[in-house]
């Protein structure tokens, strides 16, 4: 069987039709991984006693002729900040290089009691923070269609394997456009449901109120199946909502005849690289086609969106990394003399640069002299943008813009200039602000054939019209990896 | 130099409306960050007369002081802002200027 092309359906087709098994299945995958991972990178741990043993339930099950379940015997790929029970989680960082978490992330739970197999964890930006997957605590994930380039960030490593066929789909995490910038680089789609869709239990925290966790599929339909057996309210997140879960298949190819899509004129100015702009123009023309109405819409306090992420964001993980101090968490570091002085080294030897960087970012902007200037007026933009999203929704049912500004830049590239690291996240950062739902799909190749994303933005808890109209637009551009 | 843009932004407001507390507190911030202590200092004054339980006024206006080396001016400040803190429950400040007090003391 070739596993290339293998998407969440046909796997579970192939199980359920007995034309291969779960363990075969286990099988090329790792051998596809041995032969092919080293030269991207895209694995950090891979366990194999646990996804063989999770094989093994399924063929039992397709054995005795029982029901299987929604994803019996997908195999996928988790992020590395998510906690599986007795597998090393390391968050991309070297201070958990060792750490093996006691329980395991309701995500987690949630996807293998619906069938799927975890063939490993998957590299990222230490603590997700970064977009090319360059600060991971251990080595850099390459982009499978261009080794000499980055695959974005964090969730580099989940997106990777999707694109290589080292996995069928994964899961990210995504709290300034970490799902979907790598989704865009790696020609593969990515979702971000929206804020409390998705229980976080047992994601390592980055910013709490802007973390989101979703899913990579090659397809919108792959990326429907995994969303709905990952969805719903779960008391050990507090801050996940208590909104029914509809059935997500039921929008995939439903016409988009007559829906108000909504095109902001900020995503489209300085900056935006000119093949960019043609192709996602081009998908939307292809959405017009089909019967959408094009509006032009503003979202007037776009401009102020990446410094209120980086307030709002480094404020949150200064507080949630506190933790990582060699006593609660983290490998300690020797020869601390005093109490401080063990902290500091643990801390020191521990965090990558970035890591620390946005920790003193955010101990600074919590400081008492600067909270009102710039944390508290950090959060009331973030209410001017949320608003600017309500206002247009009013308009439209959903709104298309780039997803990146750029295609997949080289390894190295802005390793040097944080700020235009940063910037790689501008159209990504309003949606987590928001707290919306986003997909990133394939929308066609720059010259160089590196991938073009386009993203698709709807309202609170609308990921339907997200999926339909990312549906509508991946098959009226037939731009996808799967076929 | 300070920021001219946010320098003449702040200066507008307060043109409109020269009791506006935290525009005073923030030209004070762009004169105290790039190294204009007196002018800073000018702001700062100028903010508690008015608005005398600003607490960050009196830190900031000790940090500025400290970084020009005036140490005992600076724990004069501190010492204000602690009391004031103390009066308006904010144990934010409270628990940073005493800290800088107690570096300040020791060093």
């Amino acid at each position: 069987m070739n596993i290339d092309r293998l998407t969440v359906d046909s796997a579970r087709t192939a199980v359920l039709e007995k034309q291969t098994t779960a363990t075969a299945l286990v099988d090329a995958f790792y051998q596809k991984i041995d032969a092919e991972d080293a030269a991207i990178g895209a694995y950090l741990t891979l366990c194999k006693e646990r996804a063989y043993r999770q094989a093994a339930r399924i063929d039992a099950l397709a054995d005795k002729g029982d029901a299987l379940p929604p994803l019996a015997g997908v195999p996928i790929a988790v992020k590395d900040v998510f906690a599986t029970k007795d597998v090393r989680t390391t968050a991309g960082s070297k201070i958990l290089a060792n750490f093996v978490a006691p329980y395991d992330a309701t995500v987690v739970a949630r996807l293998e009691e619906a069938g799927a197999i975890i063939l490993g964890k998957t590299n990222c930006d230490e603590f997700a923070m970064g977009s090319s997957n360059e600060n991971s605590g251990f080595y850099p994930v390459h982009n499978p269609r261009d080794h000499a380039r980055v695959p974005g960030g964090s969730s580099g490593g989940s997106a990777a394997v999707v694109a290589a066929g080292t996995a069928v789909a994964s899961i990210g995490s995504d709290t300034g456009g970490s799902i979907r910038q790598p989704a865009a680089f790696c020609g593969v789609v990515g979702l971000k449901p929206t804020y409390g869709r998705v229980s976080r239990y047992g994601l390592i925290a980055f910013a709490s109120s802007l973390d989101h966790v979703g899913p990579f599929g090659k397809s919108v339909k792959d990326a429907a199946l995994m969303l709905q057996c990952m969805a719903g309210r779960e008391p050990l997140d507090s801050t996940s909502a208590d909104v029914p879960v509809p059935n997500y298949l039921d929008q995939i190819g439903q016409p988009v005849r007559g829906l108000r899509i909504g095109v902001p004129e900020e995503y489209f100015g300085e900056g935006l690289d000119p093949e960019v702009r043609r192709a996602v123009e081009a998908g939307i023309q292809e959405l017009a086609k089909a019967g959408c109405e094009i509006v032009p819409i503003s979202l007037p306090n776009t401009k102020y969106a990446i410094p209120t992420y980086y307030v709002v964001a480094t404020a949150e993980a200064s507080s949630n990394l506190a933790r990582y101090d060699g006593v609660r968490y983290g490998a300690r570091a020797a020869d601390g003399k005093t109490l401080a002085e063990m902290y500091r080294r643990t801390r020191d030897a521990g965090f990558g640069a970035e890591v620390k960087r946005r920790i003193m970012l955010g101990t600074y902007v919590l400081s008492a002299g600067y909270y009102d200037a710039y944390y508290l007026k950090a959060q009331r933009v973030r209410r001017l943008l949320a608003s600017d999203f309500h206002q247009a929704f009013a308009k439209v049912d959903a709104i298309v813009t780039p997803t990146a500004p750029t295609p997949a830049f080289k390894l190295g590239e802005k390793m040097d200039d944080p700020l235009a690291m940063y910037l790689a996240d501008i159209f990504t950062v309003t949606a987590n602000l928001a707290g919306i739902p986003g997909i990133s799909i394939p929308c066609g190749n720059s010259k160089e054939g590196l991938p073009i994303g386009m993203q698709i933005l709807g309202k609170h808890f609308d990921e339907p019209m997200v999926l339909r109209v990312g549906h509508a637009a991946e098959h009226a551009m037939a731009g996808t990896v799967a076929e | 130099m300070p920021d001219e843009n946010r320098v003449a932004a702040l200066k507008e407001i307060l043109d409109a409306n020269p009791d506006d507390a935290f525009a005073r507190y923030a030209l004070g911030l762009e004169y105290s960050g790039s190294g204009e202590t007196d002018a800073a200092l000018a702001e700062f004054q100028r903010l508690l007369a008015v608005h005398p339980d600003y607490t960050n006024g009196y830190f900031m206006a000790a940090q500025a002081l400290a970084r020009a080396e005036r140490k005992d001016e600076a724990q004069s400040l501190l010492q204000q802002g602690i009391e004031c803190a103390r009066r308006t429950r904010n144990q934010h400040a409270l628990t940073e200027m005493e800290a800088m007090l107690d570096e300040l003391e020791r060093g």
